[in-house]
């Protein structure tokens, strides 16, 4: 037998968009046989008029998976009706009528609602707590963009999550907001003794389309990320760690559910993955030798200055690098056409005060990918008028820059190259 | 104005717990209740499901040993009381009505 699959893009709280598809599919010959997270199969059959309905059972395990015992009553009791079951999703529980006198599935509007409510007040519930956090995030991107638009345009980190944020916040709302106008409309009629209103919600469709192409967008800007970006093919595999988990999680969660755990158990031992995920993160960082490196090997002095340096910290000058004076590459947020440095702090750090400075001078310390150095970056004016001392180190694969918020002084430039030749028989810039 | 629930039974709760005072599943109490009214009543499967749930919680009804796969009700005496209020309350309203055709018979 022919069968096919077809992207479900209707929202779960739109009963009726999805009779209406299903009625559509019958007339073309396809009868839906099974539903999935997205993907939904169709079994060819003759083209004709079935009659689908659609009720949601709160009962239902919010996991999907095989019916629990409660559920399996409630579809008995659906057959002696008429009705025979055909899948579930997101508790929305679908039958198609086995005979023309099928007695409509619901029969009293206001438990209707009641009943559709309490199926739904989980999805809902994780729709707006998502909502708050991208809003929270977008939030956050907005007052960065008030003290630095070209930084923030100029990351690509910002950019990736800037192109999924939206994305995510669009599906969020639109159920929500389509969700409590159909609540608000349904309840206004039943309270005229009406039955709950139609759930047709025809923009759905499109948005989720909108958001999904952002979503591709976003995989693929991510993909370029890890690509260019220091993280590299290792960005990728921490990609392809946390998709892998994500797996893992599916495959747990689905073994529970054919287990016939509740969903509390499966909310319990997932809450309990991700914790022992966490911990392992965080050891895997805590023991990783580039994370240990924040507090330096050694420590050294020039007059009153105490230097952190890491033992593998290996200095080069700007000559050495390749670097013409006048296109000195600072780390830098702000690139032209063919650059996109990427620039973490706190990799390396300063200590103490420089030599007859009266107070204490400010000084960063970037890590910075070295490819990146071998491309003209062009530092914003306003980070050029405040970084008025720089000295770089080839580290690894990566070079360290150290700058200063201020001019410093002859003295106090040859005391610090002193020291770093000293220290590493090299010379800093 | 809404109806508060349970002040007032709605036809299908009525006679679902008609239905239960005697022991019988939930396929049974929806041909029982199309049977006694001649298809004027026909009750969901989704709504005699969530109903005898609400009725479960009330302490109307009781849950018996099962049938196989099937699920068996019954009515308790709380449940006795609430249907025979209902039917008190529905009488009272047919002699209401009685007694306001009669006076304006006679006006």
């Amino acid at each position: 037998m022919k069968r096919i699959y077809r992207i479900n893009w209707l929202a779960a709280t739109d009963g009726d968009a999805v009779t209406a598809w299903l009625r559509q599919m019958a007339r073309r010959g396809w009868y839906l046989e099974k539903t999935g997270g997205a993907l939904w199969r169709f079994l060819r059959g003759e083209p004709g008029e079935a009659v689908y309905a659609v009720a949601y059972f709160p009962g239902a395990s919010i996991y999907g998976g095989p019916a629990t015992e409660e559920q399996t009553d409630y579809i008995d009791l659906c057959a002696a009706a008429g009705w025979g079951y055909i899948g579930q999703w997101k508790r929305m529980q679908i039958f198609r009528a086995q005979r023309p006198d099928a007695v409509p599935l619901e029969t009293e509007p206001e438990q209707k609602l009641e009943t559709i409510q309490a199926a739904m007040r989980p999805f809902q519930r994780s729709s707006l707590l998502l909502a708050l956090l991208a809003l929270v995030q977008l939030g956050l991107y907005a007052s960065l963009w008030r003290i630095s638009p070209a930084a923030m345009l100029a990351s690509p980190g910002i950019l990736v999550t800037l192109t999924g944020l939206p994305a995510l916040l669009l599906m969020c709302l639109t159920d929500l907001v389509l969700w409590r106008r159909w609540l608000r409309r349904s309840r206004r009629s039943i309270q005229r003794g009406g039955d709950c209103v139609k759930s047709a919600f025809p923009a759905v469709r499109q948005i989720y389309k909108a958001a999904a192409v952002l979503l591709v967008l976003l995989a693929c800007q991510a993909g370029w990320y890890f690509l260019r970006t220091t993280g590299g093919w290792k960005g990728l595999a921490v990609v392809g760690g946390y998709l892998l988990l994500m797996a893992l999680a599916a495959l747990y969660t689905r073994a529970l559910r054919k287990r016939d755990y509740p969903d509390k158990v499966i909310q319990q031992n997932l809450w309990f993955f991700v914790g022992v995920t966490c911990a392992i993160v965080l050891i895997i960082g805590l023991t990783r030798p580039r994370l240990q490196r924040i507090e330096p090997d050694y420590y050294y002095e020039i007059g009153t200055n105490r230097y952190g340096i890491y033992t593998d910290t290996v200095p080069v000058t700007w000559r050495d690098l390749g670097i013409e004076a006048g296109r000195v590459p600072l780390s830098s947020l702000l690139t032209d056409d063919s650059a996109s440095p990427l620039v973490r702090r706190v990799e390396f750090w300063l200590l103490g005060y420089l030599p007859g400075a009266t107070d204490e001078v400010r000084c960063t310390a970037y890590h910075v990918p070295w490819r990146w150095l071998r491309e003209q970056v062009v530092l914003p004016a306003a980070e050029r008028e405040q970084t008025r001392w720089q000295t770089l180190y080839r580290w690894g694969e990566d070079i360290v820059l150290l700058s200063a918020d201020r001019s410093l002084t002859e003295d106090q430039l040859a005391a610090i190259r002193a020291g770093l030749t000293r220290w590493f028989g090299g010379g800093g810039g | 104005m809404a109806r508060e629930k349970f002040q007032t039974l709605t036809e299908q709760m009525f006679y679902i717990l008609l239905c239960l005072r005697r022991p019988c599943c939930g396929a049974d109490v929806m041909e029982r209740a199309r049977t006694m009214t001649e298809g004027r009543v026909l009750i969901g499967p989704g709504t005699l499901y969530a109903l005898l749930e609400t009725f479960r919680d009330q302490g109307w009804t009781q849950e018996l040993a099962p049938e196989g796969r099937r699920r068996r009700y019954q009515l308790t005496e709380a449940g006795e009381r609430r249907l025979e209020e209902e039917v008190q309350r529905l009488l009272r309203q047919v002699e209401d009505y009685r007694q306001a055709a009669e006076e304006e018979g006679e006006g």
